[in-house]
């Protein structure tokens, strides 16, 4: 709410655009969280019901769980690559190596969970915990969720390079704290879907031990809320006084 | 704000401020002098560098506690009021 009236305040300079599209970016993952949910939990209750529906449940609630990412992280990506260039900064070469490095152990642990998942799942079932066929899950699921982490990571280390390197010295500290709580923001929400997508209840760790998992990620990603706010109330002072 | 670039006092005034506040610095110089001195920043003149600075002083205390910032800030617009200042007399004792 604060990046968005700050958004609003900046709107007509050169960084209104890039603030604009990092607060549209904020508002979907904070949506992203309980609107999902919400959507879920309604698709389980007449699955239940219906058993006939648990199939489309699934799917439903699948596909808009994965819609929130690509969309916000689509979003926070064009904002910060605008405030890069803006800056006339540049990602090193040797920072694309690390953060591609990092996206592969993601990706590939991401993948083993997954197939896992569907292998053992497939022994006791006909069907998949997905109600997809494999190719469709890869082609549907598996990539455009790679996909949308690695623009989230991309767009959190963006704004990590313009945190830091932006001028003024009191506009940096406030964009600092914006690109700190970007980079809490994002890699909560990549944890918090890389569990729900991974199903890991069938996997070697207790119910009760992902749930403890779950609430911690889900605090981290409130103190990245709470942060953005912050950064957001800073750099709105400095328009208004 | 274009307009306001043809000031040469005003551009070296924001560009002291951008040090300490990027990109917001151009925009927060206009306020204060819109606000304060209520003029336009191509009416701004050497006479009004000190009002101003007491101005930016008050504006830039609710930014940040850092004094430290805040005299380093203050004493790099003081100078240059100096500097305008001396140029002003040595033009008018010429």
């Amino acid at each position: 709410m604060q990046l968005r009236r700050y958004s609003f305040i900046v709107s007509k300079t050169r960084e209104g655009t890039a603030f604009a599209s990092l607060s549209e970016g904020a508002k979907w993952l904070a949506w992203g969280l309980p609107v999902p949910a919400l959507i879920s939990i309604i698709l389980n209750s007449i699955a239940n019901s219906h058993p006939g529906f648990t199939a489309a449940a699934t799917i439903i609630s699948n596909y808009v769980s994965l819609t929130v990412p690509l969309v916000a992280f689509n979003f926070m990506s064009s904002g910060s690559r605008s405030l890069l260039q803006k800056d006339k900064l540049q990602v090193t070469a040797q920072s694309a190596k690390l953060l591609v490095l990092g996206f592969v152990i993601i990706g590939v642990v991401f993948c083993y969970f997954i197939f896992r998942n569907l292998a053992s799942l497939h022994a006791v079932s006909s069907q998949g915990p997905y109600y997809l066929p494999n190719w469709l899950l890869i082609l549907t699921i598996i990539i455009p969720y790679l996909y949308s982490w690695l623009i989230g990571l991309l767009a959190a280390y963006e704004m990590w390079l313009v945190g830091n390197n932006v001028a003024g010295l009191l506009y940096r500290r406030s964009l600092q704290t914006m690109s700190r709580a970007i980079i809490i923001i994002v890699g909560a929400s990549i944890a918090i879907q890389y569990i729900q997508s991974v199903n890991p209840s069938h996997g070697r760790l207790s119910l009760g031990y992902i749930v403890v998992f779950i609430y911690f990620i889900l605090l981290i990603y409130a103190v990245g809320f709470i942060l953005l706010a912050l950064a957001s109330n800073r750099l709105k002072k400095i328009e208004e006084v | 704000m274009d307009s306001s670039s043809h000031n040469k006092l005003f551009d070296q005034v924001v560009r002291i401020t951008h040090v300490y506040l990027g990109p917001a610095a151009d925009r927060f110089i206009v306020r204060q002098i819109q606000n304060h001195l209520h003029k336009s920043p191509q009416e701004l003149t050497r006479s009004d560098l000190t009002r101003l600075i007491d101005w930016i002083r008050v504006a830039v205390s609710l930014l940040t506690e850092d004094t430290e910032i805040i005299e380093e800030y203050t004493a790099q617009l003081e100078l240059l009021a100096a500097n305008t200042n001396h140029g002003a007399s040595w033009h008018e004792a010429k």
